[in-house]
C-alpha cells in the first residue's frame, strides 16, 4: 500500500508539540527513504529539494469526557499532500480512541501544507503525523473563570458563617468505565485547579474558605456532578450535591444547622487582658441562658461575687456593702437613673437586653472616667443594628411581651428598636377576680414598659456616630378597696399607694479616630425624668427635671506602652416638684435644685515593663449645689477631718490601679483610690440617685448644708487560668465611707436632731474576699462558681462603734452551671447559699394598744441577729426550635424550687426547708414565723428572625 | 415612712400571692391561752376635759384575767421612729372605784384641772393664754355660765381659738394578769380637751363639739339562701325576701334575741352589727334610726359625718380543732357586715362572738370613740350539713 505512489518518501515528524491549540508541527521534519521490498524503481527516484511544510494546522476536538476521563496520547495518521500542499487523504495508522482518532482525521483533512518539490517542481508526498491529544494542555489552557459560588448561612439565624470549609468532590465515574482511571483523572483536574487563587486542593477535592459574610467561589471547576460539603466549627456537616456546567455560573444558598443554638458564649471576668482590676464584663449573649435571671444581663451581676441578695421583692443592687444609692449606672456614658423595672420580683432592665451588646461592672477600684459615686459603676453599652439584612425578635413571658427589629438602611446607616410592655398586672388581676372570683378588696397592679431606638451612621471608617433614645414609664400602685386615707387636697386618689417613674433619654455619640494615635470620644444625653409617689391622701411627692449630660475623653498614644487620656464628665441637673403632707393641716412645699457635678480627669496607661501595666489617673469634682465641703485640696484616702470652708470648691480623686501578668496563666493585680460623690439619702424608692440628693438637701425635708461623700477603696487580686476554659479570679478588699448622709439620732446635737433630717457624720467600712471559678463555653458544661465573704459596717455614733449594716451578708456563694444537650435542648442550674440579712432582736413587747388594736414591741438597736440562711435552686430548660428562617424558642424557668421542701414534712413535722425573707411575728410577738417566699414558673415563647 | 413604703407595696402584692398559706395564729381568733384585751371605753365619752372623772371599761378574753394593777395616766409622749417615750406619768388614785365585771373591769380618774398647765409647755397655746381659760374655767365652775356672757365679742373668739388649741393626748396604761400568769401592758388613748366641759349647753356645745363613743344596739347573724361569694347588702333589692335575721344581742327588743344559730346547706351566713346608720325595730315595732354617727369638720374645715370601722373577734368554745381553720371563722373587712363561715368540724357548737367599733374622721385631729359588744351563741346543723361535714372531719 504504501507504493502506490512510486515517488513517495516517507516524511517522519521527529519531534511533536503536543498541544492540540497549536499545530502539530512537524519542525523538524526530514525526508526518510524508505526502502520498498519488491520495488528497485524506488531507488531512482528523484531527491526532494523542498520539503512540505504545514502552514495551516486545525486542531481537534477533545471532548471533556475524555478530558476528564484522563484519556490521551498520540493519533497517528498518514496524510497524503498534494503537489497544491492540500491534504489529500488521510489514514489513522495508531489509534487511540475512535472518538479521538475521529477528531484527528477530521482535523488533519483541514492542514495546509507548502508542497514539496522535487527537481524544482512541487510534488505529491506522503507524510505521517503524529497528534498527540493532551489532557494536561488542556487544563493549563483552561481560561480561569468563576463557575461556582454561593453563601453558607445559618439555619434560624441566618447568620453568616464565616471560615467555613466548602469542600467540592467529583462525583464517581459512571458504572461501565473504568472508575480507578477516571477518578484518578478528575482528581488530577482537580489538582491543578487547585493552585487557582482562592481554593486548594487536598485528596481528591477542592477546598475554599467563605469569608466573612459567609461567601464563597470556585475557579474553573470541570463540568459536571459534584459533591458539596461544608464544614463549620460549631455547625453539623452539610452536603449537597450540585451539576457544574461549563459555560455557566452555579449559585448556591446553603442553610446549615449549628450544633447548638446557645448562645452562652462570654463571661469575661478578671481575664488577663483586662485593664481594671475588678473590671467584669457580661455580654448579652453570655447571660440569656442564666436561670433566675430571666435572661437579662443587669441581673446577672447580681450572680457575680461581691453583689449581695436583694431584698425581698427588690432589685436593688448591694455591692461591696456599699449602699444603694453608691452605684452609679450608665448608657452609653450617659448616666441613668435606674437599670432595672420593679416588677414584683420578676425583674426586667430597663434597656432590652436584645439591643445590648455588654454590660461592663465595675464592683470597686475603678478608673478616674467615672464621677460622683464612693460604690460602683455599671455601664451597659448598646449596640449597633446588624448591617447584613433585617433582624428581629418577639418574647411572650408570663410578665411581659417585647419585640425588636433592626434595619439596615444603607451601607451606612442602620436603624434598631425595641419595645417591652408588662402585662402581670393585668394577668393577676384577672386572675384574682375572674378566674378564683376573689374579691381581695385590694388591687396590685405592677406596670412597666420601655422603648428603645438607636440610629448609627458610619460615613466614614474611623468616624461612627450614633444617636438613640430610651423611654421608660413603670409604676406599682396598690388600690385598696375599704380604706381611705388623709386628705383629697393632698391627693385626690385617697384609696391607693403608689409610686411611678418615667424618663425619657435622648443621646447622641460621636467616636473618632483621627490618626493610628490620637482619638477621640464624645456624648450629649438630655433626660426627662418624673417621678410620683403617693401614700394616700397623707403624703404625695411629684417631681421632674431636664438633665443634660456632656462627656467627652480625647486619647492619645504617645508610645508603645504609654497613652495618655483626658476627658470631661459634666452634668446640669435641675429639677423642681411639689411635696404635700396631711398634718394638722395640709403642709405644701416646693422642691427645687439644681444639681450637676462637673468632672474633669487626667488619665493614662503606661506599661513600663514586659508585663507590667500601671493606670494612674486624677479627677476632680465640682458640685455647684453644694455649700459645705469637709476636705482638702488632696485627695483623701482617709478622713483627714480638715474643714473646708471656701465655697467654691470641691473634691479631687486620685486612683492608681496595677496589674503585673507574671506569665500567660498567672497575674497580680491592685488598685487604690479616692472617691467622692453628692450627699444622698441612704435609702433607694426606686426613683434613683438624683432624687435621693434631692431630698437629703432639701431646705425643708432635709439638710442643705451637708457635705458630700467621701470614700477610698483598696484591691488586691490574683488571676490564674488554671486551663484553657477554667480560670480563678481572687480579689480582697477593703474599703471605707466616711462623711456619710445619715439620719440624726440621740448622738447628735438637739438641734439637729428636732429640725434636720440628715447629717453627714456618718461612717462605713466594708471589707471582703471575692473568688470566682469560671468555665468558659467550650464543651458540654460552662458556668461559674462565686463565693463571697464579707463585712459590712456601719459606724453607730450613739454607741461609738462599728456595727453590721442591714444589707451585710457573711457568705454568699452561687453556682451557675449550663448544660447543652442534643437536639437544641438545655438546662441551666443556679444554687444560691446565702446568709440571711441582719435583723434587730427582740427585747419586748411594751404594751398592748387598745385604741389602735395593736402590740407595741420593742427591738435591740443592734442588728445582732440575722435571718435563716436562705438557699435558691432555680432551673431553666429551653428546647429550640430551627426553622430555614427563623427560630422558635421554647423555654420554661422555675425559680426557687428549693423552696417546694418548705411543703414536704421531715420527720420531725417540720418542713424540710423554711424559706424566710422576713419575719412575721405573731400579733402578739409571742412567736414569728418567716414569711414564707414561694416558688415561682415563667414560661415564654420566643421567635427570632 | 417612704423608705418603707417600697417593701410594703413588695410585700402586699406577695402576700397576696400567699394569702392562706401562713398558719400564724390570727389577731381575730381568741384562743383559750392568750391573754386578751378587746378593747377600752372611756366613759362617759371618748374625751375628757380637765376636772372630769372618767371611767374606764377594759374589756377582756381569752385566758382569764385575774388582776389588774399598775394603773398609770401619762399626759405627754415625746416621739421618735418607733421609740415613742410617754412623759409626765401619774399613778391613777387608789381610791378610784374599780369593779369587775363577767367580761370586764373598770376604774376611775380624775382629769387634773391645771393638766394643760403642767409638764411640757403647750404647743400651740401660750401659757397665758392657757391660765386664762384655766381661769375663766374655774369661774364658770364656781359661779356659772354667766362667766362666759360677761366676755366681749372679742374675747369669745379668742377663747373659741384658745379652746381648739388646747389639746393634750393622754394615755392610760394598767397592766392585766391572767390565770396563766402571763402578764400584759394595756395602753389607750383619751383625748383631753375643754368641749367636753360645754356639752349640752347651747350654743357652746356648737363651738365646741364632742365625740361620743359610738353605740352598738344590736348583732344577729343573716342566714341568706344560696351561695354568696361577694358581699351582702340587706337592702339590695336581688337579695330581697332571701334572708333572715336572727339577734344575738338587740337593746332595744331583748325578745327577739335567740341563742342558737341553724345551719344548713344551701345558704350563706353573715354576722352583722348596729352600723349606726341603719334603723332597727324596737320592741315596739318603731324603726329607731341612727344617733350615734356624727358630724364634725376636718383640719381643712371640711364638714363630714364621722366613719365607723369595725373589728370582728371571736372564740370558739369546747372543741379547738388542730386546724382552727375548721372551726368558725368569721371573715370582716371592717364594715359592720362580716363573713360567718360555719365550722367545717361539726363537733364545734358553741362559739362567742365580739365586736368593736371606732369613729374616724377623715382629717380631723379628735378623739376616738370606741365601742365594744359581746353575745354567745349554738350551733345547730341540718342532717344535710352534718353529712357534709362530719364531726370529725
Amino acid at each position: 500500500m504504501l507504493r502506490r505512489i512510486p515517488p513517495l518518501l516517507l516524511l517522519l515528524s521527529l519531534a511533536v508539540r503536543s498541544s492540540p491549540q497549536e499545530p502539530s508541527i512537524i519542525d523538524d521534519t526530514s525526508a526518510i527513504e524508505l526502502e520498498i521490498p519488491g520495488d528497485s524503481a524506488t531507488d531512482s527516484l528523484p531527491p526532494i529539494d523542498v520539503m512540505p511544510q504545514l502552514t495551516v494546522f486545525v486542531k481537534a476536538d477533545f471532548p471533556d469526557s475524555l478530558v476528564q476521563k484522563g484519556i490521551e496520547g498520540l493519533v497517528v495518521m498518514d496524510l497524503v499532500v498534494t503537489d497544491s500542499g492540500r491534504v489529500d487523504s488521510v489514514k489513522v495508522v495508531q489509534g487511540l480512541h475512535p472518538v479521538l482518532d475521529s477528531a484527528a482525521v477530521h482535523a488533519a483533512r483541514k492542514f495546509t501544507y507548502t508542497p514539496a518539490k522535487s527537481g524544482g517542481q512541487p510534488i505529491p508526498v506522503l507524510v505521517q503525523f503524529p497528534y498527540r491529544f493532551s489532557v494536561d494542555e488542556v487544563v493549563k489552557k483552561i481560561k480561569e473563570y468563576v463557575n461556582f459560588s454561593g453563601t453558607v448561612i445559618e439555619m434560624g439565624t441566618r447568620a453568616p458563617v464565616a471560615d467555613a470549609n466548602v469542600v467540592v468532590t467529583p462525583v464517581v465515574a459512571e458504572a461501565g468505565v473504568n472508575d480507578s482511571a477516571s477518578n484518578v483523572a478528575a482528581s488530577r483536574e482537580f489538582e491543578r485547579i487547585g493552585s487557582l487563587a482562592g481554593q486548594s486542593y487536598e485528596e481528591g477535592s477542592l477546598i475554599a474558605l467563605t469569608d466573612s459574610l459567609g461567601r464563597f467561589a470556585f475557579t474553573s471547576l470541570p463540568a459536571g456532578p459534584v459533591t458539596v460539603r461544608v464544614i463549620a466549627a460549631g455547625c453539623k456537616d452539610f452536603t449537597e450535591d450540585e451539576e457544574i456546567l461549563r459555560d455557566k455560573v452555579t449559585e448556591v444558598k446553603y442553610r446549615i444547622e449549628r450544633a447548638s443554638y446557645s448562645e452562652y458564649e462570654i463571661v469575661a471576668y478578671g481575664r488577663l487582658e483586662k485593664k481594671e482590676v475588678a473590671h467584669r464584663e457580661l455580654s448579652s449573649q453570655s447571660v440569656r441562658r442564666i436561670p433566675g435571671l430571666s435572661g437579662d444581663p443587669v441581673l446577672a451581676v447580681q450572680a457575680l461575687p461581691g453583689v449581695a441578695r436583694p431584698s425581698f421583692g427588690g432589685g436593688e443592687i448591694i455591692v461591696r456593702g456599699a449602699g444603694v444609692n453608691d452605684n452609679r449606672y450608665f448608657l452609653d456614658g450617659v448616666e441613668i437613673p435606674t437599670v432595672y423595672h420593679m416588677n414584683l420580683g420578676l425583674l426586667k432592665s430597663v434597656y432590652n437586653s436584645y439591643a445590648l451588646r455588654s454590660l461592663n461592672f465595675y464592683p470597686g477600684g475603678f478608673g478616674v472616667r467615672y464621677g460622683d459615686v464612693v460604690g460602683s459603676v455599671i455601664e451597659l453599652n448598646g449596640r449597633p443594628s446588624k448591617k447584613d439584612r433585617w433582624h428581629g425578635y418577639a418574647d411572650l413571658s408570663f410578665s411581659d411581651f417585647s419585640v425588636a427589629l433592626e434595619v439596615p438602611v444603607n451601607k451606612y446607616v442602620s436603624v434598631l428598636g425595641a419595645a417591652r410592655r408588662s402585662h402581670i398586672g393585668d394577668l393577676l388581676k384577672w386572675l384574682a377576680e375572674d378566674v378564683v372570683q376573689m374579691n381581695l378588696g385590694i388591687a396590685a397592679a405592677p406596670f412597666y414598659e420601655d422603648f428603645l431606638l438607636r440610629v448609627d451612621v458610619n460615613p466614614v471608617k474611623g468616624h461612627d456616630f450614633f444617636a438613640s433614645a430610651l423611654a421608660v414609664k413603670e409604676s406599682l400602685c396598690v388600690i385598696f378597696e375599704d380604706i381611705r386615707g388623709g386628705s383629697s387636697d393632698v391627693d385626690e386618689n385617697t384609696d391607693e399607694m403608689s409610686l411611678g417613674k418615667r424618663f425619657s433619654l435622648a443621646m447622641a455619640g460621636y467616636d473618632a479616630e483621627f490618626t493610628d494615635r490620637l482619638s477621640n470620644t464624645f456624648r450629649y444625653g438630655l433626660m426627662h425624668g418624673s417621678a410620683k409617689m403617693s401614700v394616700f391622701g397623707f403624703y404625695k411627692l411629684e417631681i421632674e427635671g431636664f438633665f443634660h449630660t456632656i462627656r467627652d475623653q480625647i486619647d492619645y498614644v504617645v508610645r508603645d506602652g504609654l497613652t495618655l487620656s483626658a476627658g470631661i464628665d459634666l452634668s446640669i441637673k435641675p429639677s423642681n416638684g411639689t411635696v404635700a403632707l396631711a398634718l394638722d393641716s395640709i403642709v405644701k412645699h416646693k422642691v427645687e435644685n439644681l444639681y450637676g457635678p462637673l468632672g474633669a480627669y487626667l488619665t493614662g496607661e503606661w506599661k513600663p515593663v514586659e508585663g507590667l501595666t500601671i493606670t494612674p489617673g486624677l479627677r476632680y469634682d465640682y458640685y455647684p449645689d453644694l455649700d459645705a465641703y469637709h476636705g482638702t485640696w488632696l485627695p483623701e484616702f482617709w478622713d483627714y477631718d480638715i474643714n473646708n470652708s471656701t465655697r467654691f470648691s470641691g473634691d479631687p480623686s486620685l486612683r492608681i490601679n496595677g496589674k503585673y501578668r507574671i506569665n500567660d496563666r498567672h497575674a497580680v493585680k491592685g488598685a487604690i483610690g479616692s472617691y467622692n460623690s453628692a450627699p444622698r439619702t441612704s435609702y433607694d424608692m426606686g426613683f434613683g440617685r438624683d432624687l435621693a440628693h434631692s431630698e437629703a438637701v432639701d431646705s425643708v425635708m432635709g439638710n442643705p448644708d451637708l457635705a458630700t461623700t467621701k470614700a477610698s477603696h483598696y484591691v488586691l487580686g490574683y488571676e490564674w487560668r488554671i486551663a484553657d476554659l477554667v480560670s480563678l479570679d481572687a480579689q480582697g478588699y477593703y474599703n471605707q465611707q466616711w462623711d456619710v448622709t445619715r439620719m440624726p439620732d440621740n448622738s447628735d446635737a438637739v438641734a439637729d436632731f428636732d429640725v434636720k433630717r440628715f447629717v453627714d457624720n456618718g461612717k462605713a467600712r466594708m471589707f471582703g474576699l471575692e473568688l470566682l471559678l469560671t468555665l468558659d463555653q467550650g464543651g458540654r458544661f460552662y458556668g461559674w462558681l462565686a463565693y463571697t465573704l464579707a463585712r459590712a459596717e456601719r459606724y453607730d455614733n450613739a454607741r461609738e462603734k462599728y456595727t453590721l449594716y442591714d444589707r451585710d451578708i457573711l457568705n454568699n456563694a452561687q453556682l451557675i452551671l449550663g448544660m447543652k444537650l442534643r437536639g437544641n435542648m438545655e438546662l441551666g442550674l443556679r444554687l444560691r447559699y446565702t446568709d440571711g440579712y441582719p435583723t434587730y432582736p427582740l427585747e419586748e413587747v411594751e404594751y398592748y394598744d387598745a385604741t389602735y388594736l395593736y402590740y407595741k414591741a420593742r427591738f435591740g438597736t443592734e442588728l445582732t441577729d440575722r435571718f435563716p440562711p436562705f438557699v435558691g435552686v432555680d432551673l431553666r430548660f429551653e428546647k429550640r426550635f430551627v426553622f430555614k428562617r427563623w427560630m422558635l424558642t421554647m423555654y420554661l424557668e422555675g425559680l426557687k424550687l428549693a423552696h417546694i421542701l418548705q411543703f414536704v414534712d421531715g420527720k420531725d413535722g417540720e418542713p424540710l426547708y423554711k424559706p424566710t425573707e422576713m419575719d412575721l411575728w405573731y400579733y402578739d410577738y409571742s412567736g414569728k414565723e418567716g414569711m414564707p417566699d414561694i416558688p415561682l414558673a415563667q414560661v415564654g415563647l420566643q421567635c427570632d428572625f | 415612712m417612704r423608705h418603707l413604703l417600697y417593701h410594703a407595696l413588695m410585700a402586699a402584692g406577695l402576700l397576696l400571692a400567699q394569702c392562706g398559706y401562713l398558719n400564724t395564729p390570727s389577731f381575730e381568733r381568741i384562743d383559750d391561752n392568750r391573754l386578751r384585751v378587746i378593747g377600752v371605753v372611756t366613759q362617759p365619752r371618748a374625751e375628757a376635759a380637765p376636772g372630769d372623772t372618767v371611767k374606764v371599761r377594759a374589756y377582756f378574753a381569752g385566758n382569764p384575767v385575774t388582776n389588774v394593777s399598775s394603773f398609770k395616766v401619762s399626759y405627754d409622749v415625746r416621739r421618735n421612729f418607733s421609740t415613742d417615750t410617754f412623759v409626765n406619768v401619774r399613778a391613777v388614785d387608789p381610791v378610784s372605784a374599780r369593779g369587775w365585771l363577767p367580761d370586764s373591769m373598770d376604774f376611775s380618774f380624775v382629769i387634773p384641772d391645771s393638766v394643760f398647765l403642767q409638764g411640757d409647755p403647750v404647743t400651740y397655746v401660750s401659757r397665758e393664754d392657757a391660765a386664762w381659760v384655766y381661769d375663766l374655767v374655774r369661774r364658770y365652775r364656781t359661779e356659772g355660765v354667766s362667766v362666759l356672757g360677761e366676755l366681749s365679742p372679742g374675747d369669745m373668739e379668742k377663747l373659741a381659738a384658745v379652746i381648739a388649741g388646747l389639746v393634750k393626748p393622754s394615755y392610760v396604761f394598767f397592766t392585766a394578769e391572767s390565770e396563766d400568769g402571763s402578764r400584759l401592758k394595756v395602753k389607750s388613748d383619751i383625748l383631753v380637751r375643754y368641749n367636753a366641759l360645754f356639752a349640752g349647753m347651747p350654743p357652746f356645745d356648737a363651738m365646741f363639739p364632742v365625740n361620743n363613743n359610738p353605740q352598738i344596739r344590736w348583732l344577729g347573724v343573716y342566714t341568706v339562701k344560696g351561695y354568696l361569694y361577694g358581699g351582702f347588702e340587706p337592702d339590695d333589692p336581688s337579695h330581697e325576701g332571701a334572708w333572715t335575721l336572727s339577734y344575738l344581742f338587740n337593746e332595744l327588743s331583748p325578745d327577739s334575741v335567740v341563742d342558737t344559730i341553724d345551719i344548713d346547706t344551701g345558704y350563706t351566713y353573715f354576722i352583722a352589727a348596729d352600723s349606726g346608720i341603719i334603723g332597727v325595730l324596737d320592741s315596739l315595732g318603731n324603726l329607731v334610726q341612727d344617733t350615734s354617727r356624727e358630724w364634725g369638720v376636718s383640719s381643712m374645715g371640711t364638714p363630714g359625718q364621722e366613719e365607723f370601722y369595725y373589728n370582728w373577734f371571736w372564740q370558739n368554745l369546747g372543741d379547738q380543732a388542730d386546724d382552727p381553720d375548721s372551726l368558725l371563722v368569721i371573715g370582716s373587712d371592717g364594715t359592720s357586715i362580716a363573713g360567718f363561715y360555719p365550722p367545717l368540724k361539726t363537733s364545734m357548737d358553741r362559739f362567742r362572738v365580739w365586736v368593736t367599733v371606732h369613729d374616724e374622721l377623715a382629717g380631723a385631729v379628735r378623739p376616738r370613740g370606741f365601742a365594744v359588744r359581746q353575745a354567745e351563741g349554738w350551733l345547730r346543723y341540718s342532717p344535710a350539713y352534718r353529712a357534709r361535714n362530719p364531726a370529725s372531719n
